[in-house]
Parts: C-alpha cells; structure tokens; sequence
C-alpha cells in the first residue's frame, strides 16, 4: 500500500492583512518542505523572503536570476533572509523547496521560483549556513505586506 | 469522526489512501561514490512521468560540477542540452548537442564551505513513451550558482534505466541524497 508522498502540513488564508506568516512545529518526518506562496500583497513587484528558526541575523546567503522581460539579470550576496518568491497586487506564484530540511550534518539548500506575470520571472538559489533541523519557517513581504487572500500552504515530501 | 486531509475513510478490506506521487527509491549516501544508478525496468506500467529530487556535493573542487545522466547505459552522441544560469553577477548560456550524456543539473564544489551541497530537481516527462523522444527539465545549483537547464535523449527506446555521474569525474560525497518520484497519468 502506497504511503504519502506529497503531503500537506499546513494551508493559511489571510482574512486581514499580515507582514508574515509563520509555519511552526514542523514534523521532522519528511525529506524537503515545499511552500507555495499565492503572494496578494500592496506593494507590486515585492519580493518574498524566508527565515528559519527565528534566525535573524546574516546566516543567509543567496544568487538570483530574474528577467524582466527587457533584461536579464543575476545577485549575489549574505544577507538575512532566503529569497521564497515574489508578490504583487494582482498576486503570484511562488514556490519555495527546502532541502534536507531535518538533516543535522548539512547547511539548508533551498530553490525558489517567483513569477509575477505583471513584471518578472525569477529563481533564486538560498543558504542557510546552519546544520540545524528547520523547525519554523517564515515568510515575510520585503517591502510591504500580505493583503487578505493570500494563501500560504506547506507540504512535505516523503523521504 | 475527524478525517486527515489526504486520507480517505473506508470499510474494512479496502484501500484506504492512493497516491499518484509516489517514492520509489532515496538514497544518502554512506561513502563516497562515483556513480548513482536506478533501475527503472516495470515503472512504466504504473508511471508516466518521474522526478529527481536531490543534494548532493562533488569531491571534485571545479565549481560548479555538473552532474549528467545516461539512459539505459547508452553513449552515443543522442543527447542535447540548453541551460541559462546565474552567477551572481551576471545571466549566461551555453548548449551541448550531438553529445554522449545529457547535463542533469548541477552540484556543488568540494572548495565550498563545509556542509554546503547543490541541490536540484529533474524532471522527465513521459519519459517511458516508446513513440516520443526523452524530454527533461531542471532546476538545480550549485550553491554559488543557479542553473536552468533542458535536455533531451533523441530515442524513441523504452527507458529501463538511467545513472548520475559528475562530470569532473569526482565522487558524490557522503550525505549526498538522490530520491526519485513516480508521477502517475
């Protein structure tokens, strides 16, 4: 009998508008986490960034590709967040994938996909230089915040 | 009575949850190893598609590794592939046709810090057709790089098996994880 696979662990729905959302207490019982972003937010062309553990500080590092559809460009650089993707007013897909998110032994890879049919398309690549299982994570508006009706679901995958 | 989401109820002598993402295999490594293999002889009766998910780090110190797959152990100049990347500072592109692998993804370098892998998804889409050539698509880094990347396998031949190497010829070093998806259709 097949087990779960792609399993969802948590689905918010903003009724009012929020900086952030946070998923807690994740199960350690999968390989990666996925979170898929629909990113309703008051500020177009925003981005969406993710932290772990409550960590704040400059553990993070990135490298991003994005096109704005006159021009392709890449970053780089430490900073205090891990790109999840984008948000806009008229909404976003997003998707975040972490890495061997419970491992002990690794620093925490993750890949994410940000689309904003209005004005850009992007993928990042995110590091948190800690060997820490990922117990929290959370999404925050870089520059604005999320408006009532953006969504925010969390999957693990089996390992 | 409160039902899980994604777990449907029912009586007794019945399946009680199907999947059509399922795990086939995953694998970290315990040692360093050169060459990854999946036997994939049968999984086209129940799959249509499948994905690999991995992390995975290169003993090798070129940054970035790419990591290429072979189909059914063939290395005939039968595969193509596109890739567009970012590096930090710049967006570029480059493409290998009439070549004996196809470019998977990429994983990172042994002069990285410590305990930092690449990581990358592949996906294959109806990759056990017999009538259609093999089509993939990835995105994957290696850390200091992120890294776009299609390929093809122009064979219409039933595939039964696929391996992963790095292309400097360095191992996959302990921890390195390949976990592979079967994706009904």
């Amino acid at each position: 009998m097949p087990s779960p696979t792609y399993v969802p662990l948590a689905n918010v729905t903003l009724g009012s508008t929020a900086s952030s959302v946070t998923f807690s207490s994740i199960s350690q019982s999968y390989r990666d986490l996925i979170v898929i972003t629909n990113g309703l937010c008051t500020v177009t062309g925003d981005e969406s960034v993710a932290q772990y553990n409550g960590d704040t500080a400059s553990n993070y590092s990135f490298v991003q590709m994005y096109g704005t559809g006159s021009s392709a460009a890449s970053n780089s650089g430490n900073n205090t967040f891990v790109g999840a993707g984008r948000c806009s007013t008229s909404g976003t897909t997003s998707i975040l994938h972490i890495f061997d998110y419970s491992a002990t032994n690794k620093h925490k890879t993750s890949l994410s996909r940000g689309d904003n049919g209005g004005t850009i398309s992007s993928a990042q690549v995110g590091r948190w230089a800690n060997t820490a299982a990922i117990t929290s994570v959370k999404i925050t508006a870089l520059s604005g915040v999320y408006s009532a009706g953006a969504t925010f679901a969390l999957y693990g995958v089996a390992a | 009575m409160y039902i899980p989401f994604g777990v449907f109820s029912a009586g007794a002598g019945t399946t009680a949850f199907t999947s059509d993402y399922d795990l086939i295999s995953s694998t970290i490594l315990g040692s360093d190893t050169s060459l990854i293999s999946f036997d994939l002889t049968g999984l086209g009766s129940t799959y249509k598609h499948l994905q690999l998910r991995y992390v995975a780090r290169s003993s090798s110190g070129s940054t970035p590794d790419y990591i290429y797959s072979r189909f059914n152990g063939v290395s005939s100049s039968t595969y193509t592939a596109h890739w567009m990347y970012g590096n930090g500072s710049s967006v570029l592109t480059n493409y290998a046709t009439n070549s004996n692998l196809f470019y998977a993804g990429w994983d990172s370098a042994s002069s990285l810090a410590t305990g930092a892998f690449g990581a990358g998804i592949l996906d294959l889409v109806d990759v056990f057709s017999t009538t259609k050539n093999k089509t993939m698509r990835s995105l994957s880094t290696s850390v200091n790089n992120i890294v776009l990347m299609s390929g093809a396998w122009n064979a219409t031949t039933l595939v039964t098996s696929m391996t992963l190497q790095n292309y400097s010829g360095g191992n996959f070093i302990t921890g390195s994880r390949f976990s592979l998806y079967g994706i009904k259709g």
